[in-house]
């Protein structure tokens, strides 16, 4: 089996704070990996990292994706080859409709991808077959992306755009914080329905709640920068119930952000 | 050539210089021009803007060429670009008529200035002397003094003019002075776009005038596209009267000149009256805008709005001067203002300064001003699905102003106004 993500030795910093200290992680094809840590061990440098944002400077180690360089992608190269990262915070845009971002996106990575871009008609046919497992009303189509959605419709508008963009790795981000319980199911179901043998997740959480939903298939604990432990889906459970107590104390005595 | 010989020179270049009252009108003006002279930025309204560039061209006003309004000649040949498909088109080269209006409906005369005062002055017997607004200012006088042409739109009461008026004014040299009218009679309803395109690269002026009358419950919608050359200069002032129940809607698209300075004074003069003015500016370069607005709430129970939104690149200079008067005992009545500008470099400035000066109690005013940068983390979220940043800054520019595109309720027109900022966004 390939692997569809090798990270080695990552350093990176964020306003000149090393956050990531030596990150070693791979991911093989198919399978869903959960990055579990307390607050401030890194875990959404590591999800903007891999996607490019700016004021995430990597210093040094390397992430290979599908065999390619990651850092020679731009942000939306990264896109077009497959990373989709789910935000914890997913950012409204007023002014800019749903719909038209939804297609305006497809297009882009279709047509990077080298394949047809859909007219109105193809898109919105593609569009409902999501829409409508993910709950997402018309009236969510036509508001601004995000603006006055709710916490949960936030998160399911992140997973349609998943659905549709068919990514090959999906990083989620604290796809949980915000939701009740009902939401929650809305979103994992979403997520569960992607899974397949080509298409690889990392599931970022803080809580064990989401891996009820989603069950990964390795979990690790980020702690300080970098993986500090890796199991099965127990150990998830077993950090529930210990909490993130054996991994507080900070190694050099940095803060990571 | 200079004022010192308005008459020797300057006069006897305009249109029906034998009727005596007008003559009388332009030396007066004229006279005062020269006591007056362009105003400075000591002046609080021109401290934003500085005039020094067009003193050169002021008086570069050529010959007029009495058989200019028998323009029709040239229709058939015309090949001036049109922005809508469907209009009652009249085209002015370089401050002259060249193709005048066809097929005009029942109860709309369009002509141009100098045909009027030719054929039928009496139409602007109420008009001589200009609205009280603007009479006075330095610009509008000297536009008096030296206008040559422009167009008259008069509609009979109750007329509605189904397609839209396009008129361009496309300048390429010297000064152009046009004086347009519109006088709309008792709930009669037109659209009239006014277009002004450059057509070089000369550092040409246009100080245009247009004064537009809108009778009890008349709805007027006018919309200016301003591409004038890259070298231009481009003055307009507006002015406009609204008696009871009458509704005006102006837009402006600010995309060409080198410096541009647009005024509107609105009158709000009956109760009813409505007035919705709104306009988008976009910059690079060194351009220069300034949007000056003074809306005056003369009577109770009057409407208006205003949403100014621009976006600046490079060096750019826009100006917002937004004014709400609202006079005594003009009780219930509602004005509102928004100015907001997108800075697409550190380079690039705005100054912004709404004003309101309310002198009745019953009222219900807002004004709000905003500058800002693009969206750091909706560039990323944008780019992060794939769009590549050239679309993605796109996309939020075209945000950034759509709410105030959305005013423009003429299908058309607005389709017309998108596409030229979408091409603004994209070149």
């Amino acid at each position: 089996m390939t692997n569809m993500l090798e990270i080695k030795d990552l350093h990176a910093e964020v306003g000149g704070t090393e956050i990531l200290k030596g990150l070693s992680l791979t991911i093989g094809e198919g399978e869903v990996h959960a990055i579990m840590g307390p607050n401030g061990a890194g875990k959404s440098t590591l999800s903007y990292v891999l996607s490019g944002r700016d004021g995430y400077e990597v210093t040094s180690g390397s992430i290979t994706y599908r065999g390619q360089d990651l850092f020679e992608l731009a942000i939306e190269e990264r896109a077009a080859a497959g990373i989709f990262l789910g935000f914890q915070y997913p950012v409204e845009l007023p002014g800019v409709s749903s719909t038209t971002f939804l297609k305006t996106a497809l297009n882009a990575v279709l047509r990077q991808r080298g394949e047809d871009e859909l007219d109105a008609v193809q898109f919105m046919k593609r569009l409902r077959v999501h829409t409508k497992s993910l709950n997402i009303s018309d009236d969510m189509l036509r508001r601004g992306v995000n603006v006055g959605f709710s916490g949960g419709e936030k998160k399911r508008n992140e997973i349609l755009q998943m659905a549709l963009l068919e990514p090959y790795l999906a990083v989620l981000d604290e796809t949980d914080s915000g939701l009740d319980i009902d939401a929650l199911k809305v979103v994992a179901d979403g997520v569960n329905a992607l899974r397949g043998p080509t298409r690889s997740m990392l599931v970022i959480t803080h809580y064990q709640r989401l891996l009820d939903y989603i069950v990964p298939d390795f979990v690790h604990v980020l702690a300080h920068g970098r993986i500090a432990r890796t199991g099965g889906k127990e150990l998830a459970l077993e950090l529930e119930e210990k909490g993130y107590g054996e991994f507080a104390d900070a190694p050099h005595g940095s803060e990571a952000a | 050539m200079t004022l010192e010989n308005y008459q020797a020179q300057l006069a006897q270049n305009l249109p029906q210089t034998d009727l005596p009252w007008l003559a009388d009108l332009r030396q007066g003006a004229a006279d005062r021009f020269a006591s007056i002279g362009l105003p400075d930025r000591k002046v609080e309204a021109w401290r934003y803007t500085n005039l020094k560039p067009i003193q050169a061209r002021l008086f570069e006003v050529g010959p007029f060429e009495a058989d200019t309004f028998q323009a029709d000649r040239v229709r058939a040949g015309d090949t001036t670009p049109a922005l809508l498909s469907d209009s009652h088109r009249m085209v002015f080269s370089d401050g002259l008529l060249i193709a005048g209006a066809q097929d005009l409906p029942d109860g709309v005369s369009l002509k141009g200035m100098a045909q009027v005062l030719a054929e039928d002055p009496e139409i602007l017997t109420d008009h001589k002397q200009g609205i009280g607004a603007i009479r006075d200012l330095p610009l509008p006088t000297l536009n008096r003094a030296l206008s040559r042409d422009g167009y008259v739109l008069v509609l009979e009461p109750g007329v509605i003019v189904a397609q839209a008026i396009e008129i361009l004014f496309q300048s390429s040299t010297g000064a152009a002075y046009p004086r347009n009218l519109i006088l709309a009679g008792a709930g009669a309803q037109v659209s009239v776009v006014e277009h002004y395109l450059g057509t070089s690269e000369d550092d040409y002026l246009v100080n245009g005038v247009t004064e537009v009358h809108a009778a009890t419950g008349a709805h007027i919608k006018r919309y200016k596209i301003q591409r004038d050359g890259p070298g231009a200069s481009h003055i307009a002032t507006l002015a406009g009267q609204l008696e009871a129940d009458a509704r005006f809607e102006n837009f402006d698209l600010n995309l060409g000149a080198k410096l541009a300075r647009s005024e509107i004074h609105m009158a709000l003069q009956g109760h009813g009256a409505d007035a919705s003015l709104n306009g988008v500016y976009l910059l690079r370069d060194k351009q220069h805008c300034d949007n000056a607005i003074l809306m005056d709430h003369v009577v109770g129970a009057t409407n208006s709005h205003q949403d100014y939104r621009g976006i600046l690149d490079d060096k750019a200079h826009g100006v917002f001067q937004g004014k709400i008067t609202v006079q005594p005992d003009a009780q219930g009545i509602e004005g509102h203002q928004l100015n907001k500008t997108l800075l697409l470099s550190d380079t690039a400035e705005i100054d912004s300064k709404p004003e309101l000066e309310i002198r009745a109690d019953d009222v219900k005013c807002s004004h709000g001003a905003t500058a800002g940068e693009l969206d750091e983390a909706g560039l990323f979220y944008l780019r992060s699905r794939g769009i590549p940043e050239a679309e993605a800054r796109q996309l939020l520019m075209a945000a950034f102003i759509v709410e105030t595109l959305g005013h423009i309720d003429d299908e058309a027109i607005r389709d017309v106004m998108d596409g030229l900022v979408t091409d603004w966004m994209a070149s």
